[in-house]
């Protein structure tokens, strides 16, 4: 009892502080920037998809299609690009050989969740944009508990 | 390797009373589940005036390229050229992997226990 006191004593008083913080680069990682990006990729897929080419004789609007369509391959490029550089920089830079031992499987994961970024990026295919939400759904679960932290999966649409 | 701290004893606490230890408050989780943000740790500054740091230890050190900054990291690997390789004990922590060995004079003490 008197211990305890004396140690509360101790510690509430004024001390210097030592740093247990991460190093720069500042080891701040969330694999929600990977589904941003996969879900914009995703996104855009559906908006390529849905759309319906005009009259071939209606030039100016022939033009607005082409236009709209290079447009949204664009992004649909970009961000699929991005997700994988995304996915990339959380395997090789957050996970470290101790994770490998709780999640055998982990490369795995990454390394068929890059390609399906690959392949996002380079088709029109809503099943490989779902596929690739579904793995980094699964990257965003092993993530968060390795760091023992419960931290609800959502996306933004 | 995350060996765990003691506990502070009695000892430990005349210890920092005669100015043989030094207190520090933890901030931020490199060092966890060994030591949570917030906790508070006794430092030896003299615990390496006789023998080198070891494999092992929980070490107060100074930062490579900051200088006003001090870290607490394990041991984790001593060079054949005599530098240091720290890390931390949290695998998601950044460590020596992100900054290189350091001399052994940027060790500072060695961690000896956890009071709060």
């Amino acid at each position: 009892m008197l211990k305890e006191m004396i140690a509360a004593r101790i510690a509430n008083g004024p001390l210097e502080e030592v740093s247990a913080h991460c190093d720069g680069p500042c080891g701040v990682y969330d694999p929600a920037s990977a589904r941003i990006a996969a879900e914009a990729a995703l996104s855009m897929t559906k908006k390529i998809l849905a759309l319906t080419p005009p009259d071939t004789g209606d030039s100016a609007a022939m033009a607005a299609y082409l236009n709209t369509v290079s447009r949204y391959v664009t992004i649909k490029e970009q961000q699929a690009h991005l997700a994988k550089e995304e996915l990339l920089v959380l395997w090789t830079d957050y996970f470290k050989p101790v994770h490998l031992d709780a999640y055998p499987n982990l490369h795995d994961t990454f390394w068929k969740a890059a390609k399906l970024c690959s392949a996002v990026k380079v088709e029109v295919s809503l099943d490989h944009a779902n596929e690739l939400m579904a793995a980094i759904q699964e990257i965003h679960n092993i993530f968060w508990a390795t760091k023992s932290r419960d931290v609800t999966y959502y996306t933004a649409s | 390797m995350s060996d765990k701290l003691p506990k502070s004893g009695w000892m430990e606490m005349f210890r920092w009373r005669m100015g043989r230890r030094r207190a520090f408050r933890v901030v931020g989780e490199s060092m966890m589940p060994t030591i949570p943000p917030e906790a508070v740790i006794f430092f030896d500054p003299g615990a390496y005036d006789d023998n080198p740091p070891q494999i092992g230890d929980v070490v107060i050190s100074r930062h490579p390229f900051q200088t006003d900054v001090q870290m607490v990291k394990r041991v984790a690997e001593i060079r054949e050229d005599g530098r240091y390789v720290l890390h931390s004990d949290n695998p998601a922590g950044s460590d020596s992997r992100g900054f290189g060995s350091m001399p052994r004079g940027h060790i500072l003490g060695r961690v000896t226990s956890r009071l709060k």
